[in-house]
């Protein structure tokens, strides 16, 4: 039986549970497919419905067929903690038999940077199976007289920022601003980027960023009307851990290109690494599945296969637009690559987030 | 036994503290969000000095938000008593794990309490387990399981 | 307009979109009936579906699950005392007290054909406002929805009218419990003591949970006897009265309809506190009440708005991606799966999937009420049932509730903990519903007070919108106080 894939498929799974029935599970051969006759779990540490759990279902929907031995998938949420709950969970009380894996976003990887005292994780014990990067846009209100990056400095009003937490995806743009010299008033507290973008319409902030889907559908709209004014893109963390341009927006410089014509030469140094660090976090490997590293290599090699697969299916790619964002399926090397910026994450770039967050009075 | 007035206004005065309390934790916060706490919880110990000092003085009997009449103790059980059937409830969990705890709980608080019959009870009690079973299953939840039905679980292999 | 209006009727009356709707609807309705199980556990329930259905099936599926949540969860905010989920807890004021009387039934059918007309008036605002709703709602700044989460902070003046200091008391004691967990402006987590699950918060759920279930069970369980000792008539008898009675005040519907649709579509406050606010408005504005004792009215009111307020909610949903209720947060998810970006689009090219949602609203309304006034005659009489019978069952569905929130035995504690608290302010005069409505708007509160400040300065005080949200403020105020004088001189 496949993951309740129908309303009459549900109404019989119920019933199967109701009479008591179970399905045994059958006596496995040595060559039989490592996932034959299990359940794969994907443990979502956050509630139903949010961008995480939807594209944690959006793979659900496509393992059972893709992985050989053709597993039952659910999708458990466990919230909590901002998600460290969940995280944790796997951490200390999931067995690394590749039965359940996890599925995480930026709200986990950046308190693990961040040395949240919750956190009891160490993302180094796991390998991610797929990962899944997304670009980000920033832009600005034309009231601002700023038409392009090079404006940036001479804006004719005062810049007003709305996040959601600077200890979150925001410190992404809170180190941006910090790199390119900007000065602008950050508001936090905000609910959302759906709330924010909303704050932007009415004018109570002139600069914002949003992802690519939400770029495309909702602010575009806003740019064909004279109501925004694309300035740059977060760039892309390409395998050698480099910020290149996001292939989505090619005519649009990255923050790399906007630093270089600012202060004439390539960053680097601490705040540098800070931003590529928590650019992979928060967009770079925006969500991330992951297996315990003593997981059996029968398990992984199954999972990768079938991301692979999922990752090449037209069909699952055409629907997959919104969930993933425009952006590939990661899987294999790529994935680990993708990772390797937050796994490997340089102390002292985090170090170097940390004082920053403190300088603002925010530590 | 402590009259009913001596527990509300203790009552009052544990409400009291634990504002007060909150409000000089709250000190420590970052920037903005100490104020809010700090506020409020000010003067929520303010407002249960005044109160207290209004029972004390006036001596008016706190009024009931709602028109409930029953006395408690009218039909023979305390509510300590149903507190303590809670307890047991909850005590059970982490030995059984929740469905057994329920299936268990249900039948000794039926037959002890209700007054119910053995059929009655253990047909309620499969139905309270099938309940979070069917449930469990269609929302993919794991609840406590309890060391003893671990024990079983493992035995079965 | 009209032409793709009657279209998308048209799409809706086929088997495969109308069977969907009613799987929703019949979830919807199960949903609500468990106490602590709201539209989100729905959801969860459904999406695994919504990929294997055409979106406007999918979708009609989910709008039928939200639309009669609020429906059915008057059965055990009237029957129990319990709050059947965050959506339906001031029907208890008088919905409860009239089940204890008898008159459980009577209150069922007043409340369920308030909810049919709410929810067909939350339709029809729909449709109307969609091609402005996107001016109208970009009115309200973070000033404005501050200066109405003050106004349903007022509310709990209102709702202790009678025991006022206490009442304050309990909202502060709410705003306080709310400020638990993480902080809306600044990176810090409060009151946590290093317990995790404390970092996001006390769940709602919980909280509406150990402040009215567990007291009930416990007072109910104690006096030994049914919910209701005695009948108070013929239940098919009663139930028509109610019908009838929720007619009758048609005026009261509307007007609570309006301010459910208003309050759901403002995006940032949360549909929990809809209920409250039109209850609140009710007592104070309709002379010689007796809200809180039985007051049919008083079941009308809020179950009126609740239904009318997921009609408002879709509004923010679809144009502009946010939610505006928390069942709305997961439809979203859902539309995400779909392949549908909400947005401008909803009234262009998507525009058919709108109409859809529309009329989902409007015949899944009529669905559940026809489902729910079939079922009222008999589960009425489960307050009739002597309270031990009962008692198991409702405690395992409140336990199971509380620890749905968030799967953890946290849950329980809290609950546990919340149930004593409830206990014993319930039975020293304190106002639980202050400390749910404290509670409920704390973070909205602090957010956009800061949000306010650190954008406009003090000079948000003086934007129109704040202004006038700031006279209606002071006219309830007055006009409640004034009610309770003169009832007071009326009772001397």
């Amino acid at each position: 039986m496949r993951n309740f894939n129908s309303p009459m498929g549900a109404l019989a799974g119920a019933a199967m549970v109701i009479a008591g029935l179970s399905v045994a599970a059958p006596v496995h051969a040595q060559d039989a497919p490592y996932y034959e006759g299990k359940t794969l779990n994907l443990l979502v540490p956050f509630g139903p419905g949010g961008g995480t759990d939807v594209w944690a279902r959006y793979l659900a929907e496509y393992l059972p067929e893709a992985i050989e031995g053709s597993p039952t998938v659910l999708v458990e949420n466990r919230p909590g903690g901002g998600s460290i709950t969940g995280v944790n969970h796997f951490a200390m009380q999931v067995e690394p038999d590749g039965e359940t894996v996890l599925i995480t976003s930026g709200s986990s990887i950046q308190p693990y940077l961040l040395e949240d005292p919750a956190v009891r994780y160490d993302l180094a014990d796991w390998r991610p199976v797929a990962a899944n990067p997304v670009g980000a846009i920033f832009y600005v209100h034309p009231s601002t007289g700023i038409e392009s990056a090079d404006d940036l400095g001479s804006a004719s009003e005062e810049l007003y920022y709305g996040g959601i937490s600077a200890t979150g995806n925001d410190l992404v743009m809170l180190l941006i601003f910090d790199l390119l010299d900007m000065n602008v008033q950050s508001i936090m507290g905000y609910d959302g980027k759906g709330p924010i973008r909303v704050a932007y319409e009415r004018g109570e902030v002139n600069t914002d960023y949003q992802v690519t889907p939400a770029y495309t559908t909702s602010v575009e709209p806003l740019v064909a009307a004279d109501q925004a004014v694309p300035i740059f893109t977060f760039g892309i963390i390409d395998a050698n851990g480099d910020v290149v341009a996001d292939e989505a927006f090619p005519d649009l410089p990255t923050v790399k290109d906007v630093y270089i014509s600012i202060h004439g030469e390539e960053p680097s140094g601490q705040a540098w690494e800070a931003y590529k660090t928590f650019l992979a976090a928060g967009f770079g490997v925006q969500k991330i599945m992951w297996v315990k590293n003593d997981t059996p290599e029968q398990a992984v090699a199954a999972l990768e296969e079938a991301i692979r697969q999922i990752a090449e299916d037209p069909e699952a790619i055409e629907r997959g637009v919104e969930v993933l964002g425009g952006y590939p399926l990661l899987y294999g090397e790529d994935a680990a690559a993708a990772a390797r910026s937050i796994v490997n994450a340089d102390p002292e770039a985090a170090a170097y987030a940390m004082s920053f967050l403190e300088e603002l009075g925010l530590r | 036994m402590f009259s009913e007035r001596a527990v509300s206004i203790a009552l009052t005065a544990v409400v009291g503290i634990v504002l007060l309390a909150m409000a000089w934790g709250a000190q420590d916060f970052l920037r903005y969000s100490r104020h809010f706490p700090f506020t409020f919880g000010l003067i929520g110990a303010v407002l249960a000095a005044v109160i207290i000092f209004r029972d004390l003085v006036v001596a008016r009997p706190p009024v009931p938000d709602e028109p409930v009449g029953d006395a408690a103790s009218e039909g023979g059980h305390s509510p300590l008593q149903v507190f303590a059937w809670f307890a047991l409830y909850f005590g059970l969990v982490p030995v059984l794990g929740f469905p057994l705890a329920t299936g268990v709980f249900t039948v000794a608080f039926l037959r002890v309490v209700a007054g119910a019959g053995w059929i009655l009870a253990i047909v309620y009690a499969a139905a309270a387990m099938g309940f979070i079973f069917f449930m469990g299953s269609m929302l993919n939840m794991e609840w406590p399981t309890g060391f003893v039905s671990r024990a079983i679980m493992s035995r079965m292999g | 307009m009209l032409d793709a209006l009657m279209q998308a009727f048209a799409g809706i009356l086929t088997f495969g979109t109308l069977l969907p709707l009613l799987l929703g609807v019949v979830v919807g309705i199960v949903i609500g009936v468990l106490p602590g199980l709201g539209g989100v556990v729905g959801f969860s329930l459904l999406l695994p579906f919504v990929f294997n259905l055409e979106p406007s099936a999918a979708i009609a599926m989910l709008i039928g699950l939200a639309a009669v949540v609020p429906t059915s969860d008057t059965f055990p905010s009237v029957l129990m005392g319990i709050p059947g989920s965050s959506g339906s807890q001031a029907t208890i004021m008088d919905g409860y007290p009239l089940a204890r009387k008898g008159q459980g039934a009577r209150a069922l059918g007043a409340a369920f054909t308030a909810s049919l007309m709410g929810g067909l008036i939350g339709a029809l605002v729909l449709t109307a406002a969609i091609p402005i709703a996107r001016p109208l709602i970009l009115m309200f700044g973070s000033p404005e929805l501050l200066m109405l989460a003050i106004l349903g902070l007022t509310m709990v003046g209102i709702l202790s009218a009678g025991n006022a200091l206490r009442g304050v008391l309990a909202g502060i004691v709410g705003l306080m419990i709310g400020t638990i967990g993480a902080a809306p402006s600044d990176p810090e987590y409060r009151f946590t003591f290093d317990i995790l699950y404390l970092y996001d918060g006390v769940p709602l759920i919980v909280v509406a949970l150990g402040l009215f279930a567990i007291p009930e069970i416990v007072d109910l369980l104690a006096s030994g006897r049914a919910i209701a000792p005695e009948k108070g008539g013929a239940n098919m008898g009663q139930l028509m009265r109610g019908i009838r009675e929720g007619f009758a005040h048609w005026r009261l519907v509307l007007r609570c309809s309006g301010i459910g649709v208003i309050i759901g579509a403002i995006p940032g406050l949360g549909g929990s506190v809809v209920d409250w606010i039109s209850y609140s408005q009710a007592k104070a504005t309709i002379p010689n009440n007796h809200f809180g004792e039985g007051d049919i009215r008083g079941v009308i009111a809020p179950e009126s708005s609740n239904n009318a307020k997921e009609g408002g909610a879709l509004l923010p949903t679809l144009l502009f991606g946010i939610p505006g209720s928390g069942s709305m947060a997961v439809l979203l998810g859902g539309m995400t799966l779909l392949g549908i970006q909400p947005g401008p689009s909803m009234v262009t090219t998507d525009l058919p999937i709108t109409l859809t949602a529309i009329w989902s609203l409007a015949i899944a309304n009529i669905l559940g009420v026809v489902i729910c006034i079939a079922l009222a005659g008999v589960i009425a009489r489960l307050c009739f049932v002597p309270f031990p019978m009962l008692a198991p069952a409702i405690l395992l569905v409140v336990v199971f509730g509380a620890y749905q929130a968030t799967r953890s035995w946290g849950d329980w504690v809290a609950l546990v903990l919340l149930g004593i608290l409830g206990w014993l302010m319930k039975r020293y005069g304190w106002s639980r519903p202050a400390i749910l409505v404290g509670f409920v708007l704390a973070p909205i509160t602090e957010q956009y007070f800061f949000i306010s400040m650190s954008r406009y300065g003090l000079e948000w005080m003086l934007r129109p919108g704040v202004v006038i949200v700031g006279v209606l403020i002071l006219a309830l105020l007055v006009s409640g106080f004034l009610l309770s004088r003169k009832e007071k001189k009326g009772v001397a």
